[in-house]
């Protein structure tokens, strides 16, 4: 992850890594247009899917490009980007930047309260399991921890439709636009991510209540609430960071198998839809703005190391 | 034989009756103005010009867009947007609009939107998804008067009438707003139909407010929404817990548990589908007829149609089309034979080898299935059994499963990678015609979907000869003959006639349910009584 060291500005730094996410963004568009290209099928048998005449063909692979060979193709997709133009869906004719900014919003909401549904239980559950470490209480959240890590999220979030929508009608079955079409599905999302936290959470301070200064502290006499927030928790919160950065760039992906079971419009079933579509300019857009959130995010993971412990240094 | 066809052609016709008298029984009641109803349909529009549109789109488009003709639920060819039409000679046909029809926008449909609509199909660089439904028009069309034109193709088409009725390519969009709007037309739809656009929310909905200025009598419903579900269970359970009103296809899985619920009814609807597996005649070893035969005779199609299939989905096929198209014909299928198939095997040279798999000249009888499990509900356990049984005679059967672009990708490519496909299809305009297409000759791929790649003069002669014939006995006689050339041929196996489940809650009246599953089900008569 981060560098680490005891020179070089932060924001030095920063500007280092964005430089270099051109170039990852440059090679993850040329990984997707190579899987796009070689994937079997193409969209001209999606928009002219009843016996189409060889002219119609034709038509349809001289308006995308499809005509030119593939280093042609890609050429063009890249000076395009270098303009700032995603291009036009090929299947809808309209461009594709704002839809992909509109899916990426709606993910962009849940994935920010599934985090923080799963940062909070996580970290709180954490605490509880190693501060009552061996207890009753410990055991008992491991437990939930196994389910929340080893049951499927589709079927976590059919359970969650059939009890709380279908059942008690609190919440809509599908669908988004209110923060009851939220619920369910940043729930769903967050029993999976909770139950990763509460282990990480656990074994983080299991592993930082045992160093010799907090043996230190407790011997001088500090209140055991001093102890664990103080010196424990801050130091168990650096992998922890980590852990939480990775997970918000899984999200930012979408979360295509919550999304679909939700009817949730994110960027996740949106990217599904275009490769199952053939819809190359909208699948690189999708991947686009996902990889460059992503990196993004791990920036920031990266930076908040400094803020979370000033002993760290980035270079 | 004819018997039974017989007795399967007034089984589909007392489903249809019971389908619509089933879901108009609550309409004793007085119908009321008011409400929204919601339509959960598993996969969102693409754009709401209707001639590039993909997908489900067409189901918001019915209610939105009107061609000249339509069918009704029982197949009666009715005028819509056409008042009158007459065959000038075999090659013309004159129809005249109905006046004082009009576009959402306000604009009145004259001759010149039916010609703008056609010629912009008909054109390559407009990339209609339909256009080959129609490419016997010939162009530029003839505008007689502001209501009147003459519909000419190339050679004399019996189907015409009803080639129009039920297509993409035969809605009728605005042609002044199309022009103004230009590439964002399709997010600002003018159409004649029941309902206007309101709002799409992408991957969510899409709202339609009642036209009160329809020709036909504007609806009762104030809105109509489409809600996208993609996920099978969930639209399951957004139409138990009441958030939507209608599931048009009910999964085959839920079927028993929404009969049980009293708020719901489920209507088994016939549609105008078939699901057959082509063999691919041009591949070896299914290039010999002999050893395509002996095969289809150890397919038990009968246990698998009501085995894996069953009976709210499908019945067994006897011959190539679904029996509530015209033009359908029970040519002799299911062709099973067991003891036969054995015999036809033995005598082509085929001896058990290794692991019990049929050998020839040294080389295993191995084949491939190519499938699209999305498409049609369990295709692939149909696939399955096919294999299962194909494997119970020796022969080795790789089922090879595919999503639909990669399916599609391969149906049409050249070299036909594959000794088996299935086919469903949904003769939209109820007339054999449209999937007899599918067989001539020039519509081998990569030209066209001619999946069981065999062509002779004698089979385009048939087919050919029945589009032009417009004796609708002498039509049926040679649609018959053209099942018989492909039975003899052993070209495939019609497998089923398809039905579609379609859900509904109790105090949705009025709903007239369509064997069409793409192009006709509209709400215009759709009235909500009081919620029980």
């Amino acid at each position: 992850m981060g560098a680490r060291g005891a020179t070089g500005g932060l924001a030095g730094y920063v500007v280092k890594r964005l430089l270099g996410m051109l170039l990852l963004l440059a090679g993850i568009t040329f990984i997707v247009f190579g899987l796009m290209y070689f994937a079997p099928g193409d969209v001209t048998v999606m928009i002219a899917a009843s016996s189409p005449s060889p002219e119609q063909l034709a038509a349809i692979r001289q308006e995308f490009g499809l005509d030119q060979p593939p280093w042609v193709q890609y050429g063009r997709f890249l000076r395009r980007v270098a303009q700032g133009d995603l291009g036009d869906s090929w299947i809808d004719r309209r461009p594709v930047m704002p839809q992909v900014l509109d899916a990426f919003a709606y993910t962009l909401r849940l994935a920010a309260a599934a985090l923080a549904l799963s940062v909070t239980l996580g970290t709180a559950g954490g605490i509880v399991a190693a501060v009552r470490h061996r207890s009753v209480a410990d055991e008992s959240i491991l437990t939930v921890t196994v389910l929340g890590i080893s049951v499927p999220v589709f079927v976590t979030g059919l359970l969650l439709i059939y009890v709380f929508a279908f059942k008690l009608g609190w919440f809509p079955t599908s669908g988004a636009g209110s923060w009851r079409h939220m619920v369910l599905p940043a729930c769903t999302l967050a029993s999976f991510l909770a139950a990763h936290n509460v282990r990480m959470m656990r074994a983080c301070m299991l592993e930082v209540l045992g160093q010799d200064y907090v043996r230190t502290a407790r011997a001088k006499g500090v209140r055991e609430r001093w102890v664990l927030g103080r010196h424990a928790l801050r130091n168990a919160l650096v992998p922890m960071a980590t852990v939480v950065g990775l997970q918000v760039g899984l999200l930012l992906g979408g979360s295509v198998i919550t999304e679909t079971v939700f009817s949730y419009p994110g960027v996740g079933q949106l990217v599904v839809s275009a490769i199952s579509a053939r819809d190359t300019p909208l699948v690189q857009a999708c991947v686009l703005v996902t990889a460059s959130g992503f990196i993004l995010v791990n920036l920031l993971v990266d930076v908040s190391y400094v803020l979370i412990d000033p002993r760290i240094r980035l270079r | 034989m004819t018997r039974r066809f017989s007795r399967l052609v007034l089984g589909v016709t007392i489903g249809l009756a019971c389908a619509v008298l089933s879901v108009t029984a609550a309409s004793a009641q007085e119908p009321r103005r008011g409400g929204t109803l919601t339509v959960i349909t598993p996969s969102d529009v693409s754009t709401f010009d209707p001639h590039p549109a993909v997908g489900f789109s067409v189901r918001v488009f019915a209610n939105i867009y009107e061609p000249l003709f339509r069918k009704d639920e029982k197949g009666v060819l009715q005028g819509h947007l056409a008042q009158s039409w007459r065959f000038l000679d075999p090659t013309k046909l004159q129809v005249t609009l109905r006046k004082g029809v009009k576009f959402h926008s306000g604009n009145e449909l004259t001759a010149e939107d039916v010609k703008f609509t056609y010629e912009r199909q008909l054109n390559p660089a407009d990339l209609a998804r339909d256009a080959a439904v129609i490419k016997m028009l010939k162009t530029p069309i003839q505008v007689v008067d502001r209501y009147t034109l003459v519909l000419e193709t190339r050679e004399p088409n019996a189907a015409l009438v009803d080639t129009l009725a039920q297509s993409l390519a035969t809605l009728i969009p605005d042609s002044a707003e199309i022009k103004k709007w230009g590439k964002d037309y399709g997010l600002h739809p003018s159409g004649t139909g029941p309902f206007k656009f309101v709002e799409w929310v992408r991957g969510q909905h899409v709202k339609l407010a009642r036209n009160a200025d329809y020709w036909n009598g504007p609806p009762y419903l104030d809105f109509l929404v489409f809600k996208v579900v993609p996920e099978e269970a969930t639209r399951v359970l957004a139409l138990e817990s009441g958030e939507a009103d209608v599931l048009f296809e009910t999964p085959p899985s839920a079927i028993a548990t929404l009969r049980k619920n009293p708020k719901l009814r489920v209507n088994r609807v016939p549609t105008y589908r078939d699901v057959d597996v082509h063999w691919n005649a041009r591949k070896a070893p299914t290039d010999d007829a002999r050893l395509r035969r002996a095969l289809s005779q150890a397919i038990d199609v009968k246990s698998i149609v009501e085995e894996v299939i069953t009976a709210d989905i499908g019945q067994v096929a006897t011959g190539l089309l679904n029996p509530s198209v015209f033009g359908a014909c029970d040519v002799g299928f299911p062709v099973y034979n067991l003891a036969r198939s054995k015999q036809g095997l033995a005598e082509l040279g085929y001896r058990p080898g290794k692991d019990g798999i049929l050998e020839k000249d040294g080389r295993p009888l191995s084949l491939t299935l190519v499938v699209n499990p999305q498409r049609d509900p369990r295709n692939g356990e149909v696939a399955e059994a096919i294999q299962a049984q194909l494997r119970a005679v020796g022969v080795d059967m790789k089922v090879n499963a595919n999503e639909f672009a990669t399916y599609m990708k391969i149906l049409q490519s050249p070299e036909g990678d594959y000794n088996m496909i299935f086919h469903g299809y949904g003769v939209a305009t109820a007339d054999a015609d449209l999937k007899a297409t599918f067989f001539l000759s020039t519509n081998l791929p990569p030209a066209g979907q001619n999946s069981p790649r065999f062509s002779s003069p004698e089979l385009d002669g048939v087919i050919l000869a029945a589009q032009r014939e417009s004796s609708k006995d002498k039509r049926r006689e040679l649609y018959c003959k053209m099942g018989q050339i492909y039975r003899d041929q052993a070209l495939g196996l019609p497998l089923y006639a398809s039905f579609r489940n379609t859900s509904v809650q109790s105090h949705v009246n009025g709903m007239v349910l369509h064997p069409d599953e793409w192009y006709t089900q509209t709400y215009t008569r759709v009235w909500l009584g009081p919620k029980p």
